[in-house]
């Protein structure tokens, strides 16, 4: 193997610490963590640089995590669709539990995409060249209806929830006509409000205020399980992995097809799985929040291998970090595209080899031991835990933009919440609504002004029908379910 | 082996103090927040230098101007940290730069949408709010088309126009973006009107290609080094490139001029300082910056990333802005694309 040593290895467990820590902590992205290391793949071969990258971005995806089992916040917001069921797994049976299913999750969601990377490629990339816009605006509705019948509760709440992240989502320049809103003459509203900074608000500094209200009511940890950590990590999730197999396939699967559509990428492809997940439950499964965390958890990770597939086989980045690592190629003289796989076999085959290192090595390394301190902060009282988030929550607002408006925001957000948590609306779908919105409208916007504002030209295209059609099951089968649960 | 070490740091981790990790770091945070106080009158540059990107992680004007911040750092003795300061579609990251202290040390990209945003009624920031230092680089627009496309020339796709104005449409950026402005810039050196080919807005050029591929459109006027992929694999064929001289990487690019249509159009990045900086720190930073574009290092990484350099010291570059701006003026006034 030309395209494989020591030094490949190296890179790819220490780029795995590295993207471990940015994971964990919210407002630090994966994308973050790439892009800052582009200064120093410049100067690397891309043997050491690629399978840093891969590793980098594949354990963030799992970190992010992290933050929800401990303190109720996501790290990154593909964490965000199952983040009530993975918190409250970790406090009822433990973080290592919780982080256990997490970790084998997103191994094997990992593993399958991986896998569908190397023998479909050139297949699957040939469907990803079939979206135009009308599809990308069935695949946002799509979304966006899975969210409404995600909730565990009301519909209707969960909707009104989702409404209020789209309003948030409409502040800034219009992404099509580029006419200013919402902006109220300030500068720092022109470029809207980010979703992330949002998002540490909303779960973050939200939790802050809800505990100042709630006074010293003791939030302790229930009798967790006092078996070895091996046992709680390894063993207990594996026996339920393999229980649950077709849940894992099934949403890798989603993952694989959602991460693979370029911009869509693991943050939605973990809202659908874990949605779909959702609405399967029945009443007095013992295991639902189990079952959501699993689906999610291994979907988001099937996402991130299936975005280099449009990346490899038609230059066309799927994410942004797939959009660096085109840079990165481009820069050491590889050109993506059908050519790559005749040209430079060795390179994809080392490719693979990486990404499916960095899925395994996930369980022993970086899983292990995150899990392994999330097991000890868990146990810190909660009055020291709630100044550290704090302080997480301002300094991670502030890194995304280096904005202290951007504070700000994040602290308003948290006002929201709290409001919002007393009148039962759920906040995921404030989040999704905000990151949907957008492709939403500008989708719609580009479909219209092609299409010379003729509406019919929505239901014209099979594929964009086809995505039509999968919505209206959502809602059919949605109300029913919620029928039935009353 | 690997067991027992993990168990080791796993337990040395748990027994560290919070209280005192905390502690810790927020007196380390005080000490080098007192640094800034005790300024000493020294020559430039005495400590480390804020470099501004006005857009986001990973594109083009970051990757360059991370090149050009790690070459300073070489030629000016101190570091050089890149801050992002991206939104309001570059008005944030502009506007950041031009109200910082003119000091030296706050130096930022500015990028071609300076000369836009004004006309578009977005912000009151022009291309004086800055003290110049150097051009970059400096991409030409193109005109691609699907590989499937019955047009091979130029001339032919003018001719298709011409038989069928308003029905061929074209994308690459956003409305009033850098690539629509060359769209229209085009279309007006064909002796044609802006509405004969109509813009279809996208978020960038990798959305505009998807949809070009797709059938969505029929010409994207991005960058050549954004459609190389594509190109290379076949998907798409460009037409020509709005540039005053063939590219040294795409010989077999004809340019518009060649073709008897007068206009080239590219999208720059520059580095800039805020207006009013002293005249010695200027000297200083103009020389290290021209070292910095001249360093084979940063030549080479940028040429081979798929940028076109183009060096332009702080007086030419003024200059240059000054006529893109205008230029950019009566265009977009033209083609109403000034809200």
């Amino acid at each position: 193997m030309e395209y494989f040593n020591w030094e490949g290895i190296a890179a790819l467990v220490l780029g795995g610490l590295y993207g471990c820590i940015f994971g964990a902590i919210p407002g630090l992205t994966a994308t973050l963590a790439v892009a800052l290391f582009i200064p120093i793949a410049f100067f690397l071969d891309p043997i050491i640089a690629l399978p840093a990258i891969i590793a980098i971005s594949s354990v963030a995806i799992y970190a992010g995590d992290v933050g929800s089992s401990i303190a109720r916040i996501p790290g990154t917001p593909a964490s965000a669709a199952y983040l009530e069921e993975l918190f409250s797994l970790s406090r009822t049976k433990g973080p290592l539990y919780g982080l256990g299913i997490s970790a084998m999750g997103s191994a094997v969601g990992g593993i399958i995409g991986t896998v569908l990377l190397i023998f479909g490629a050139t297949a699957i990339a040939s469907l990803a060249k079939q979206f135009s816009s009308f599809e990308y605006f069935w695949v946002a509705v799509l979304g966006l209806t899975a969210g409404v019948f995600a909730s565990g509760g009301s519909s209707l709440k969960a909707l009104a929830s989702l409404l209020i992240g789209i309003l948030f989502s409409t502040v800034g320049i219009d992404p099509t006509l580029g006419f200013p809103r919402f902006h109220f003459d300030n500068p720092n509203l022109l470029g809207g409000l980010n979703y992330i900074v949002a998002m540490i608000g909303l779960f973050g500094f939200a939790e802050v205020i809800e505990h100042l209200y709630v006074g010293r009511k003791k939030v302790e940890a229930e009798n967790q399980p006092q078996g070895s950590a091996i046992r709680e990590f390894y063993i207990v999730p594996l026996v339920f992995l393999l229980k649950e197999k077709w849940i894992v396939l099934r949403s890798s699967l989603t993952g694989v097809v959602v991460g693979l559509l370029p911009g869509a990428g693991a943050d939605i492809g973990s809202w659908v799985a874990s949605s779909v997940q959702k609405m399967n439950a029945r009443v007095n499964d013992k295991k639902t929040e189990d079952k959501a965390v699993l689906a999610g958890t291994s979907s988001n990770n099937a996402a991130v291998a299936s975005a280099w597939i449009p990346a490899l086989s038609l230059g066309l980045p799927g994410d942004t970090i797939t959009a660096i690592v085109l840079g990165v190629f481009l820069m050491k003289g590889i050109t993506p595209g059908p050519l790559l796989f005749d040209e430079q076999p060795s390179l994809l085959w080392s490719l693979y080899i990486t990404f499916i290192l960095a899925n395994i090595l996930l369980l022993p390394v970086f899983g292990f031991l995150t899990a392994r301190i999330a097991a000890t902060l868990i146990k810190v009282p909660f009055s020291i835990l709630l100044t550290a988030i704090s302080a997480i929550c301002i300094v991670g607002a502030y890194a995304i933009n280096n904005s202290l408006f951007d504070v700000w925001v994040m602290a308003g957000m948290g006002v929201v919440a709290f409001v919002m948590r007393r009148g039962g609306f759920p906040l995921a779908q404030v989040v999704l609504g905000m990151v949907l919105g957008p492709i939403l409208e500008q989708n719609f916007m580009v479909s219209a002004i092609k299409s010379r504002w003729d509406m019919m030209s929505f239901f014209e295209r099979p594929v964009a029908l086809l995505l039509m059609v999968l919505t209206l099951v959502i809602v059919a089968v949605g109300v029913r379910v919620k029928g039935r649960l009353g | 082996m690997l067991s027992i070490e993990k168990s080791y740091i796993a337990q040395m981790i748990t027994r560290m103090n919070f209280q005192y990790t905390l502690i810790l770091c927020l007196s380390v945070m005080l000490v080098t927040s007192c640094g800034g106080i005790q300024q000493k009158k020294v020559s430039y540059p005495s400590k480390p230098i804020t470099y501004l990107v006005p857009w986001a992680a990973g594109g083009m004007t970051d990757m360059s101007s991370r090149m050009m911040a790690v070459t300073l750092q070489k030629y000016l003795g101190q570091t050089v940290n890149v801050v992002n300061r991206t939104g309001g579609g570059g008005v944030v990251g502009h506007l950041a730069l031009s109200q910082a202290r003119p000091d030296g040390y706050t130096l930022g990209a500015v990028t071609v949408e300076i000369t836009q945003l004004h006309h578009m009624g977005l912000t009151d920031l022009n291309y004086e709010n800055y003290t110049p230092l150097a051009l970059i680089i400096n991409n030409p627009a193109a005109i691609t088309v699907n590989i499937d496309a019955p047009w091979n020339t130029i001339d032919e796709l003018v001719e298709a126009i011409k038989s069928d104005p308003g029905n061929l449409q074209a994308s690459g950026t956003a409305r009033g973006g850098i690539w629509d402005i060359a769209r229209v810039g085009f279309l007006d050196a064909a002796g044609l009107s802006s509405s004969d080919v109509p813009w279809v807005p996208s978020q960038g050029a990798a959305p505009a290609l998807q949809e070009l591929i797709a059938g969505g459109v029929d010409i994207v006027t991005a960058s050549l080094s954004e459609v190389d992929a594509l190109r290379k694999a076949g998907q798409v064929k460009t037409l020509a490139v709005m540039a005053d001289e063939r590219l040294s990487r795409f010989p077999d690019v004809p340019t518009l001029k060649e073709q008897g249509i007068d206009w080239s159009i590219g999208g720059w990045v520059s580095v800039c300082a805020p207006a009013g900086l002293p005249d010695d720190v200027r000297m200083k930073l103009d020389s290290a910056v021209y070292e910095a574009s001249m360093d084979e290092d940063f030549i080479q990484n940028l040429t081979q990333a798929g940028s076109s350099l183009q060096y332009l010291g702080g007086a030419e570059l003024s200059e240059f802005m000054k006529a893109e701006d205008a230029s950019k003026g009566v265009l977009m006034k033209e083609a109403g694309l000034t809200n």
